[in-house]
């Protein structure tokens, strides 16, 4: 199947029982595992996946070396513009934006009073809180951390929504992945919604055996040994599951010799153009660095 | 049949050679760009310094996998795949479940008790095994909570995994304990000894320019390397329990301190920051849950293989 062919079906949906309230392992920690991917037939999801993780990746390293907020208002541009694109609903990701959001907003302000500040800039100061005083070089040095974030939790949100699972293996295959590692890499996106329902029937069996999860008591030995009639269980029973399909898989045949994929993905002229968008953004992103432009930007300066 | 974790070493299966010389040649290409444009920014003495630690980080992982990937404990076969999708899958949960338990506030690190899992796999069925379910296992485990992606953080997760899988080269599981301590301990004490001799070891942030004087903090190292004895004397009635733990350990040192350091120039913390910050919270809790957890694993595992008669 190629990019842009629709599927019969409304996707590969998990069969968890996620329209219950969930009893998470840790207090206040629900179970956020949730593949919700569902063909749209939104634009990106007409790309070959190939390219949209390609895309990914250059635009990643374009914002790991740029840290001059105009330049980063761009690439944020780029990754909300494909969030948008994929039109996928505030309350479908809702749980991911409050997580992505506080540790944005917790580093961001943590940033801003730890006193990291651009050497070189005017300590003109900004605001006073209490004893704390932040300067404008510091204001601007956290937004810049802040976008940032923000722009990587954008483009990473969008992967697992609007990429078919069963398509995760041979696209890494197409990524130049050995027929091993990318069917290993695809068995782990369909390992992920049953191991997270077997963890979550443990937690249940435990708990019936008055199993509780106090991090308030004990010392740090025994709050860490309180964790183990939950870790150990499924984890070895995964194992000695994973043990039977070893044997089934070489029943069959498996890595004798190379692998056909039951997908084909091909290349169409949008996805020709999103390679060549990734490699203009990384090539840019990576000469103006080496060029000495892309350093911190704060208005006013002079 | 399968074969518990000690014979495996010499009955191993015949499987597929990985081939990661094109991942080296990635990293050692990405490594040449930033070391590249480090060289254009000022204060050349510590982009230098920088280039220098990417080009022999570079060419200390390739001469690991020429002198190990001959060895069949990197052979990947049809049981390494299984157990590679299955540590990823269980890290990646296991960890999204206690990512919201953030324990640093320059970064999203926090407690993670599945720690515990890439070392257990990388000691049962190899560094490539232990590797994958680290690096791909933090790529589940950050996507499931919607934190991102961090390939340094990811990369680091690897290494843990990758460490604590060296030590089923070795056939005498004491010789495998006593290597990891030497190692560990000997380069903590010598890092902790240059520093504490250094009368001031000023760094600059590459990105803000602020400077911190780090010989203070000389004795960090030192206290590691003694607590690393105190474990490897702890735990040496039982070997086969002490040699995924010291690994895990120096996995996590290793693995976690990457990427740490790599946070210098891609979040542009200072060297302090990036190592009290995000190194200590991080590796610190983790080495505890190493020392905890792993052994109960292995021995849930030991039982589980010879209950099962495989």
């Amino acid at each position: 199947m190629g990019g842009g062919r629709k599927h019969s079906d409304v996707g590969i949906r998990n069969r968890l029982p996620f329209n219950a309230p969930q009893s998470g392992p840790f207090p206040g920690a629900p179970l956020l595992i949730n593949w919700r991917y569902e063909d749209r037939g939104t634009l990106v999801q007409s790309l070959d996946p190939r390219a949209r993780i390609l895309l990914m990746l250059c635009m990643l390293g374009a914002l790991v070396q740029v840290w001059d907020l105009r330049w980063l208002a761009g690439l944020f541009a780029l990754a909300a513009a494909q969030y948008a694109l994929a039109r996928l609903s505030f309350r479908e990701t809702a749980r991911f934006w409050i997580f992505a959001g506080f540790i944005a907003i917790a580093l961001t302000v943590f940033t801003a009073l730890s006193g990291q500040s651009p050497a070189g800039y005017p300590a003109r100061s900004w605001i006073h809180l209490g004893p704390v005083t932040l300067t404008w070089a510091q204001l601007w040095y956290a937004l810049s951390q802040l976008i940032r974030i923000l722009a990587i939790s954008l483009l990473a949100i969008v992967i697992p929504f609007t990429i078919n699972p069963s398509l995760y293996g041979v696209t890494f295959r197409g990524l130049g992945m050995s027929d091993k590692m990318a069917f290993a890499m695809d068995l782990s996106f369909r390992f992920v919604p049953s191991l997270a329902s077997e963890f979550a029937g443990a937690m249940d069996a435990q708990k019936a055996r008055g199993f509780e999860l106090d991090f308030g008591r004990g010392s740090p030995v025994k709050k860490i040994r309180r964790m183990a009639p939950l870790i150990v269980p499924v984890t070895i029973n995964a194992i000695v599951g994973a043990e039977e399909m070893v044997d089934a898989m070489e029943l069959r045949g498996f890595g004798t010799g190379p692998r056909t994929w039951y997908s084909e993905l091909t290349w169409r002229r949008r996805d020709c153009i999103v390679l060549l968008v990734s490699a203009v953004l990384f090539l840019g992103a990576t000469g103006a660095h080496i060029a000495g432009i892309t350093g911190l930007w704060v208005p006013g300066r002079g | 049949m399968n074969q518990g974790p000690d014979s495996r070493i010499t009955k191993l299966r015949p499987g597929g050679r990985t081939k990661l010389l094109p991942v080296f040649g990635a990293i050692l290409g990405v490594a040449a760009c930033m070391a590249l444009s480090t060289l254009t920014q000022k204060h050349a003495a510590f982009n230098i310094a920088a280039w220098a630690a990417w080009g022999i980080g570079a060419v200390a992982a390739i001469v690991i996998y020429a002198a190990a990937s001959a060895h069949s404990a990197c052979r990947v076969g049809t049981r390494e795949v299984v157990m590679m999708a299955i540590g990823a899958a269980l890290y990646g949960i296991l960890a999204s479940s206690t990512n919201w338990m953030t324990i640093s506030g320059v970064s999203p690190v926090s407690l993670r008790p599945a720690i515990a899992i890439p070392v257990l796999f990388g000691s049962l069925f190899g560094p490539v095994v232990g590797f994958f379910t680290g690096a791909v296992g933090n790529i589940l485990g950050d996507f499931i909570s919607g934190i991102g992606v961090y390939p340094a953080w990811d990369l680091g997760n690897g290494l843990v995994g990758l460490v604590a899988g060296l030590s089923i080269i070795y056939v005498n599981r004491s010789r495998a304990i006593n290597v990891a301590t030497a190692i560990a301990v000997l380069t903590a004490a010598a890092a902790g000894a240059w520093m504490a001799l250094q009368s001031r070891l000023v760094f600059e942030n590459p990105i803000t320019g602020h400077t911190v004087n780090h010989h203070p903090f000389w004795w960090v190292l030192t206290l590691g390397a003694a607590v690393l004895i105190a474990v490897r004397l702890g735990f040496r009635r039982k070997p086969e329990l002490l040699s995924p733990v010291i690994w895990g350990v120096l996995g996590v040192i290793i693995g976690l301190g990457f990427a740490s350091v790599a946070d210098i120039w891609i979040n542009g913390f200072t060297p302090v920051v990036a190592l009290v910050g995000e190194f200590a919270p991080s590796a610190g809790p983790d080495v505890l849950m190493i020392i905890v957890l792993v052994p109960l694993l292995y021995s849930a595992y030991q039982n589980a293989v010879a209950r099962s008669g495989r």
